[in-house]
């Protein structure tokens, strides 16, 4: 019989900082070498806690880039313990693929959630040499890439609008710059990036398929800092330092591109003259201690994609600019050890803007979307046995559809007056409990209620079938017009089997009230968001998911088998033969709705340590939709729907200076649309189509390589060189498939081709220069 | 000239794409009939039967006679009166059906005579002359195979006045861009299809967009608009000259009042067309009118206007 005292834990906690500059270290490893089944991973500020039945014992630190620290430790009441750590050498460029900073993926009690390491981003080969970390994220089993060079990304047979994706909580409406070939995020600011791929916590709500939440780094609390890089076509630069020392500290990043400049020179002969066109960001945050246990936090981001377009002898003149504004205040305090509260307000903003010039008439296009947020979020450590979190959050919504106007040299004005801004009010209230019901048994237990609310002014049309609105009814500001709610549980399970291996099963609910619909191979930047209304229902998703996790020589190596199900109500496609043209109705109105399902398996292989680490990730999976009003209500494959997806993902360090990586990518061919037959109208070619993207491309595959030089320390500046090749072999991937035709009208002489349109068939040099000082 | 073209314009001249021929085998799928059938006032009603081919099937002679369907029963009622219509090669048009088929189809005069080997063949019907203002019902029965169809001639709805400006560059002197006035009645819905004839060619209609709508137009006094020239398509226009006419020019614009769906027939193949082969633009948009098959039948309520450029 133990004393009763023996039959309690107790709890550690503390913060993980850098030695030098008391910079919080997030994702250290930190367990107990007496019992290497306990242990945990510092929180994005630093944090750690852990718990322990009573005794002595030996604290063991990891992080890749520190030198290794052991620590006595007497655990015979709760603890407080900074830990510091120490650089392990003097360049902070050290390399690691996928390191210590991960948790330990048979610890951790959600399931698919990975945490991308930031130094894995900036050394994989990526296109242009611009380091990304959306790039990164679509290397993972179950996630696949919105194609060549491009930033989008599926999760699970879920579309590209349902990812939520955060910079410092601010939703990023339009994560893509140039057409979605380079992200909003300046990998030189990101402090910490997480892809949740299901089961998300209760946290976090309004979408269905991911989460991925990045953050802006907090600068360095003591000394003046500046880091940036020279690339092919973009620059970037980040100062970082103290404003007050130790107590406040700020970071600023800029970057701008130089496509315009790059290429214009080759393009000076043709009818555009050059190109145009540019996007620059900029990303800020302010961190200030307020007092031991309060810390403010100010963050922004602004960037914007600006070009222009002259034809026709400036017949035609054009310009257009789109873009994401975000600015975040967040006041961290804590209650006590156990307790604490983050309270944020929020701005997130997209606009676009298209205004052109033909003739003597001016018309202009735009879109956009604001919300204003308010959150407060609960955090609360009971005992050893609980982690909960609490919180309410709230948004108010402004969409702006896609509307536009035309102006005559007379003065006429012509406009889409019928389509107005519509505005919206999201509320949810949280709670989840991680308990740790027995040394094995984790339960992950979380409810999420969702309210959505469409307000007026609104005029709900009914239409006869020649689309003449032959009814309305006329809703005034602020009255509501339609309500929706969720109750959206979240519950997951992990057993642990043994030391190193653990099984895991999850049940997620969620709920999506803002859509986007887009029948391109891309989004783009006109692509309108839209509110669950009197027109459309909200989207609704159930996954199950269960998985088996297990490590090898103490983490060296890792692997994961997972299996998901996933039913999809009210997706929303295009009718068919919808045209995207000006209209004066509401684009709600040319959505149908049905159900989607998706299912597979993701095997997940991860080498942590050593001079070559890396991963592979394996998908097998399916995605279908079922219409009532596409494709004759057959179920038909979604246009994502990928059979087999493989990434195999490898950095070698060859020796201090030199660093080699490499990515090869293969996926299952696209699904797409194609004419079976054609006729003539007029003479010339028409097609007849066959089933709903019954037909597959080739298989996509392709291989980056890249090579970092470090170069030598000079006083405080720090450098290196990455090299590298995309598409190494020149692999010409389908990018789209199609059915050209030539000829006289009605000639004997009309030809019909298949052709295969490839972007970058070819391998794509770059070089970046980087530096710290 | 849409946004998505220019966006599409921008991505590539961004990047740099490849387009390569392909050989791929695609499922035969299942024959449609395809309806391409007009009523005018004042004119006969002309259908062309043809038949879906397989996407490589050839174009030869062989081919294209073979696309034709012979032995149809094609319909026309109107007013409770009901009009079988014949089938007539090429060769035995009379010049009346001869200036309706150029006119409709954009088929030069001279390829429907007598000794030119080009193969076509309408179903119409002397008995039966267009009304402005009537509707037309379409059936079409053959092997087993029933498509109906229902089109309207609307009320004419012509244009104000035609003028020219000058090509904003002064050094190109011998190009105009030709104007229309337009004044829209109150009602909604009001559509055209315009074709544009120079000197001698035939009517061809717009190249990019043949037809417009009153969606957001609609009651406006005193609309003036750039009219882009006609030209034959299958080929890549000449963006030196699109759109433009010469110092010299007679021109004659054919304006057409359409009812919406065949104006919906139009725009939704035109844009499926301008779309073809671009990353940005869903395929498979043509929205026929015809129940059972493909294609059209639609009614023109035309009016023609002149001018010469000077």
């Amino acid at each position: 019989m133990l004393p009763a005292w023996a039959q309690d834990s107790f709890v550690l906690r503390g913060r993980v900082l850098d030695a030098n500059t008391a910079e919080p270290l997030a994702g250290a490893s930190i367990s107990l070498k007496e019992r290497p089944s306990i242990g945990t991973v510092s929180e994005p500020d630093g944090r750690y806690s852990l718990s322990a039945p009573p005794g002595s014992y030996t604290l063991l630190i990891r992080y890749i880039g520190y030198q290794n620290q052991e620590t006595q430790l007497q655990l015979f009441r709760n603890e407080t313990l900074d830990l510091r750590l120490t650089p392990a050498t003097y360049s902070t460029r050290e390399v690691e693929v996928i390191g210590t900073r991960l948790k330990p993926i048979t610890q951790t009690a959600t399931m698919g959630e990975l945490d991308i390491p930031m130094k894995s981003v900036k050394t994989l080969p990526v296109l242009f040499g611009e380091t990304d970390i959306m790039k990164t994220v679509q290397l993972m089993p179950g996630i696949q890439s919105g194609g060549e060079g491009n930033t989008g990304f599926y999760v699970r047979g879920g579309g590209a609008d349902q990812n939520l994706i955060q910079l410092d909580q601010a939703v990023v409406y339009n994560p893509g710059h140039l057409l979605n070939f380079f992200s909003v995020f300046n990998s030189d600011a990101i402090g910490s990036a997480t892809m949740i791929k299901g089961n998300m916590p209760a946290r976090y709500g309004g979408r269905l398929s991911s989460v991925l939440d990045v953050e802006l780094r907090e600068g360095s609390a003591d000394s003046l800092q500046a880091e940036g890089g020279i690339g092919l076509i973009a620059s970037r630069l980040t100062v970082q330092g103290p404003l007050v020392k130790d107590k406040a500290a700020f970071i600023f990043s800029a970057r701008r591109t130089y496509v315009d400049v790059v290429f214009g020179p080759f393009l000076r002969n043709t009818e555009q003259g050059g190109v145009p066109f540019y996007f620059y960001d900029f990303n800020g945050k302010v961190s200030y201690t307020l007092s031991p246990k309060d810390k403010l936090y100010l963050s922004g981001y602004y960037g914007k994609d600006v070009g222009s377009l002259t034809l026709s002898s400036g017949r035609f003149v054009a310009d257009f600019q789109w873009g994401n504004a975000a600015a975040t205040a967040r006041w961290n305090h804590r209650f006590s050890d156990r307790h604490s509260v983050d309270v944020s307000g929020i701005l997130s903003d997209y606009a676009f803007d298209f205004t052109w010039d033909f003739g003597d008439i001016t018309t202009g296009v735009e879109t956009g979307i604001r919300d204003y947020t308010v959150k407060t979020d609960f955090a609360y450590t009971p005992s050893a046995q609980h982690q909960i979190e609490y919180g309410l959050q709230y948004t108010h919504h402004t969409l702006r559809p896609r509307t536009g106007s035309a102006e005559t040299a007379e003065g006429d004005v012509f406009s889409t007056d019928r389509v107005l801004s519509k505005t919206a009010h999201q509320a949810a209230l949280y709670l989840s409990d991680d308990w740790n019901v027995t040394d094995r048994l984790l339960l992950s237990l979380g409810i999420r209620g969702s309210y959505f609310a469409q307000t007026g002014p609104f005029t709900l049309y009914e239409f006869d079938q020649n689309q003449r609105a032959i009814d309305s009814v006329a809703y005034a500001d602020g009255a509501r017009v339609k309500t929706f709610q969720t109750l959206e549980p979240r519950f997951s399970a992990r057993y642990t089997l043994s030391a190193n291996s653990s099984v895991k099963a999850s049940y997620t609910r969620s709920a999506q009230y803002l859509h986007l619909v887009s029948n391109a191979y891309t989004t783009l930047p006109l692509d309108v968001w839209v509110p669950s209304s009197a027109i459309v229902e909200p989207q609704r998703a159930t996954q199950y998911a269960v998985g088996y996790f297990r490590s090898f020589s103490q983490n060296m190596y890792e692997g994961s088998l997972e299996f998901y199900y996933k039913t999809m109500e009210n997706q929303l496609e295009y009718r068919e033969g919808f045209v995207a043209g000006p209209s004066n109705r509401d684009l709600e109105y040319e959505f149908v709705r049905g159900n989607g399902e998706s299912y597979g398996a993701e095997l997940f292989l991860r080498k942590n340590y050593g001079d070559l680490q890396g991963w592979l990730g394996y998908t097998l999976s399916r995605t279908d939709r079922t219409f009532p009003d596409i494709n004759q209500g057959r179920t038909f494959p979604a246009r994502f729907d990928r059979r087999h997806d493989v990434s195999l993902v490898a950095t070698y360090t060859y020796n201090p200076r030199w660093t080699f990586g490499g990515s090869f990518v293969y996926g299952t061919g696209q699904a797409t649309t194609m004419p079976e037959r054609r006729y003539l109208i007029e003479g010339t070619v028409n097609y007849q189509y066959g089933d709903r993207n019954s037909f597959r491309m080739e298989p996509f595959h392709r291989l980056d390589l890249s090579a970092t030089l470090e170069g030598k320390a000079r006083q405080r500046l720090q450098s290196s060189w990455t090299f590298a090749i995309y598409n190494v072999y020149g692999r010409r991937n389908p990018f789209l498939y199609f059915i050209d035709s030539e000829g006289t009208p009605y000639g004997t002489d009309t030809k019909v081709q298949a052709k295969k349109v490839s972007l970058i068939p070819f391998p794509l040099p770059s070089v970046t220069w980087n530096f710290k000082w | 000239m849409r946004l998505r073209y220019f966006l599409l314009l921008l991505l590539l001249s961004s990047l740099v794409a490849c387009e390569e021929d392909l050989t791929i085998d695609i499922p035969a799928g299942q024959e449609q009939l395809v309806v391409e059938g007009h009523i005018e006032q004042g004119a006969p009603p002309v259908v062309v039967l043809t038949r879906s081919r397989p996407v490589f099937a050839g174009f030869s002679p062989a081919d294209i006679e073979a696309s034709f369907v012979h032995g149809a029963q094609v319909v026309v009622s109107s007013g409770g009166k009901s009009y079988t219509l014949k089938e007539v090669p090429a060769a035995a048009f009379w010049p009346g059906l001869r200036r309706v088929v150029s006119e409709q189809f954009a088929i030069p005069e001279a390829q429907l005579t007598g000794n030119s080997s080009f193969i076509f063949y309408v179903y119409t019907s002397e008995e039966l002359l267009g009304e402005v203002g009537k509707s037309y019902q379409l059936r079409i029965s053959y092997e087993g195979r029933e498509l109906t169809s229902s089109t309207t001639i609307p009320n004419l709805n012509p244009l104000q006045e035609l003028f020219l400006q000058p090509h904003p560059d002064p050094e190109q002197d011998s190009l105009f861009i030709l104007f229309y006035r337009y004044q829209d009645p109150d009602t909604l819905g009001n559509s055209v299809r315009y074709f544009t004839k120079r000197n001698s060619e035939p009517f061809y209609p717009g190249y990019f967009a043949s037809v417009f709508n009153d969606e957001l137009i609609n009651g406006v006094r005193n609309l003036s608009f750039p009219l882009d020239r006609g030209e034959s398509l299958g080929q890549e226009v000449d963006l030196d000259t699109y759109s433009y006419f010469g110092k010299g020019d007679t021109i004659v614009v054919r304006w057409a009042a359409v009812d919406i769906e065949h104006y919906r027939f139009w725009y939704t193949l035109e844009n499926e067309r301008n779309n073809n082969g671009s990353p940005i633009g869903s395929p498979n948009t043509t929205r026929s009118n015809i129940n059972g098959g493909l294609g059209v039948w639609g009614g023109y309520g035309v009016t023609y206007h002149r001018i010469v450029v000077e």
